[in-house]
């Protein structure tokens, strides 16, 4: 106790003078009117307040346990086949709960309100002879095609959230069927000549309705990918020298774990544990913690005995990394994960002259700021924020300023009071760096930001097959990103993504050519003359090969798995 | 600092507060930011962060108008000011906690103090001091959250939060023993 109840009042009622007081020596109103705010404040703070409901989470302490997360894979898959998911996550929580109170636990508390969140499109891949897509609508909670045909009958499919929910269709006077879609329950009935199947997974219910047969739109339905319900797998695309996968565990509901190992049997654990509701525990009595930034998610590494952790989230899903491998060769791995980022994407300078290191580092979700220092104390700044279409302000009173060019984009470099500095931006962002170096340095540094160009936004497949890694990465000024990853067995693996605003050649000479949807975007599937699958599709604003030798079905599924908005 | 935040507010009514609060006290920030900082962008880094900060203890805020509301806002910009301006002018601070010897001081030594005199005495103590006693005592945080508001760890805000209630004890003895501030 610092303070008995009794002094506590008596500090309060002191408090409370002491505030008045202070208050009244305060500045009032009038007398800051003149303050005044600058564009770009403005703008962060309309976007604070703006800010919709957002997930909000926090980690409470720590993390790791290698044995819950064992436990937990086990008791899912006992309890799959009886529990609905609901009850499987209480399960889940109580368990742990109880198994590890006296420990500290790691919790993220996401609101599962459906409504926040949007769907992760899926489409069905079948679709009846002479139906093209007519309409696609985007509710964000709910993903809707129309597909019709010359006869004008048309099919609609609906895909939209179950939590917490019942789906009531009405089916009064009607006698309806359960079916099984890929093992899913469901139903299907006929009311007015409109046929209806519905079915669910965990996550979201499945509507097809229309007046084509019931068994057209069971193929239809059945044609749908969602062998992950809702779980989207994701895995590290690096994995350090030496290192092979040996076991993959997926419930394909919460948890996908990999553990790598190597010759000398020090196996790396990765783990991918779905948010919703869970939470689990490490005790970390002895252990050494330190906050971690994983492409800009805030983590964790812990430390203790031999093994280390690394433990990050991005609100919908837990990432861990275990083992006795080098902490950075772990975070690495974490970074190497991907993540589909939105909205402020730090970009860091890759060069920074001689002497120089990391002195301080500050970001908000709209604002990077880095200062680096030598050991002369001398500090270089280095800022990112958002161009929101404001302009930017710098203070050039009394300089000369002249146009350079950073990697084709625009910007001004200009000496005051001994410091160097340059500003530049595109369309996503502003880049300032300055410092008492010299102008050379400061625009080497600049040039080594890995800004994209003109918004190109590189995408890459978050599903890969077994053991497959990067092999190679390239980005090309002309405007297309290309990444090839190999597996230990002479697969090859090949994917490219350009710009569409050209046509796309592909060679298809004398290969049979199949018509396919990605996640409804209309593609090609064949193979090639050197017996390679290929999947070419495309949206509005980029196209994607994507070739290799291994089966049709995953280079499908690598494609499906590149997050295209 | 194993409090992982990312953001924010989520519910209505606590939006509708935060903005209430944005656009009341935006300008006594800023002044207050200005006069610590003497630099406008870094006054408005200030302000900014401080408004993140906020989003964490909105609950601790009923009226928007009250002294205890301003003084709380005052003691958040203030300490998020002292913060910048330390990383800015790279200050070589010694940690007040590092230099000065806990005095032990029982629980009862402002029962027969007459609360004017605490008033007074109150004032006199450093900000450090005064902000985290009433941080503690008036607005009712808890440790964990009184070190993540000053940006200190734990034992840090246990430690000063001992410091200050002793040298609180001190200042009504006459202030026999000098306090070391730096």
């Amino acid at each position: 106790m610092l303070f008995s109840n009794k002094s506590i009042e008596k500090l309060n009622a002191a408090f409370e003078i002491y505030n008045m007081e202070l208050c009244d020596s305060l500045p009032h109103d009038y007398e800051l009117e003149n303050i005044t705010f600058s564009e770009s404040f403005d703008s962060k703070m309309q976007k604070l307040l703006k800010l919709e409901q957002k997930p909000y989470f926090y980690m409470i302490n720590t993390v790791g346990k290698r044995v819950a997360i064992i436990i937990l894979s086990v008791l899912i898959a006992l309890t799959a086949t009886t529990f609905s998911v609901k009850a499987l996550r209480e399960a889940v929580i109580d368990f742990i709960t109880e198994t590890f109170k006296t420990h500290t636990k790691i919790s993220v508390n996401v609101d599962e309100t459906p409504q926040q969140k949007n769907v992760k499109k899926v489409c069905p891949h079948y679709i009846p002879q002479g139906y093209e897509i007519e309409s696609e609508l985007d509710f964000g909670t709910m993903y809707r095609i129309i597909f019709n045909n010359d006869q004008n009958n048309p099919i609609e499919y609906n895909q939209k959230f179950n939590y917490g929910t019942s789906y009531n269709a009405n089916t009064e006077n009607i006698e309806y069927e359960r079916i099984q879609i890929n093992s899913l329950d469901g139903i299907s009935y006929t009311k007015d000549e409109c046929r209806t199947v519905i079915f669910a997974d965990e996550v979201y219910y499945y509507t097809i309705q229309g007046n084509a047969s019931i068994e057209e739109l069971i193929k239809m339905a059945e044609s749908i990918p969602i062998t992950q319900n809702g779980f989207v797998k994701m895995q590290p695309l690096y994995i350090p020298d030496g290192y092979t996968i040996e076991e993959e565990i997926n419930d394909c509901i919460s948890i996908y774990s990999i553990t790598y190992n190597n010759e000398a049997n020090k196996p790396i654990v990765y783990d991918q544990i779905i948010t919703l509701s869970t939470g689990y525990s490490i005790n970390t009595e002895d252990a050494e913690c330190e906050t971690v930034y994983i492409n800009s998610f805030e983590g964790m590494t812990i430390v203790k005995n031999e093994y280390t952790t690394v433990v990050f989230s991005d609100g919908e899903y837990y990432y861990t990394l275990v083992g006795r491998a080098l902490k950075e060769e772990l975070i690495k791995m974490a970074e190497s994960i991907p993540i589909p980022q939105e909205g402020f994407i730090k970009m860091k300078p890759q060069y920074i002259p001689e002497d120089f290191t990391v002195s301080e580092e500050n970001d908000n979700e709209e604002f990077l700021r880095i200062v680096y220092r030598n050991s002369e104390n001398v500090p270089i700044s280095y800022s990112q924020q958002i161009n929101d279409d404001s302009s930017f302000t710098t203070d050039t009173e009394g300089t000369d300023f002249e146009t350079i060019y950073i990697n084709s984009f625009e910007g001004i470099k200009y000496t005051n009071k001994g410091f160097n500095k340059i500003v530049f931006g595109n369309e996503q962002y502003f880049f300032t760096i300055d410092g008492k170096v010299a102008m050379e340095e400061l625009i080497k540094m600049a040039e080594s930001i890995s800004i994209t160009q003109d918004g190109f936004k590189k995408l890459s497949p978050m599903y890969l097959p077994k053991n497959f890694v990067v092999y190679n990465e390239n980005y090309t000024e002309d405007v297309s990103y290309l990444l090839e990853y190999r597996n230990n067995y002479g697969n090859k693996l090949r994917m490219v993504q350009g710009n569409n605003d050209d046509s796309v050649n592909v060679n298809t000479e004398d290969a049979k050519v199949e018509n396919i949807y990605i996640n409804s975007l209309e593609g090609i599937k064949y193979k090639d003359n050197n017996g390679y699958n290929n999947v070419v599709f495309a949206n509005k604003k980029y196209h994607f090969i994507i070739t290799g030798n291994i089966d049709m079905e995953e280079i499908i599924k690598v494609a499906e798995s590149i997050p295209i908005e | 600092m194993l409090n992982l935040y990312l953001t924010l507010i989520d519910t209505t009514d606590d939006k509708k507060k935060f903005e209430n609060l944005y656009y009341e006290y935006r300008t006594l920030m800023k002044y207050i930011a200005s006069g610590i900082l003497k630099d406008e962008y870094l006054a408005e880094d200030a302000v900014h962060e401080s408004f993140l900060k906020l989003t964490r203890y909105l609950n601790k805020i009923d009226d928007i108008k009250c002294p205890k509301t301003k003084t709380f806002i005052v003691i958040i910009i203030r300490s998020v000011s002292l913060d910048i301006l330390k990383k800015e002018k790279r200050i070589k601070t010694t940690d007040i906690e590092e230099i000065v010897n806990i005095p032990s001081v029982t629980n009862d030594f402002l029962e027969n103090i007459e609360v004017e005199e605490l008033v007074s005495k109150i004032k006199s103590l450093p900000d450090t001091y005064r902000d985290i006693l009433e941080l503690k005592a008036y607005y009712n945080l808890s440790d964990k959250e009184i070190a993540d508001m000053l940006k200190i760890s734990l034992s840090a805000a246990r430690k000063r939060l001992q410091r200050a209630r002793a040298a609180l004890k001190e200042s009504l003895k006459g202030g026999e023993e000098d306090v070391v501030f730096k």
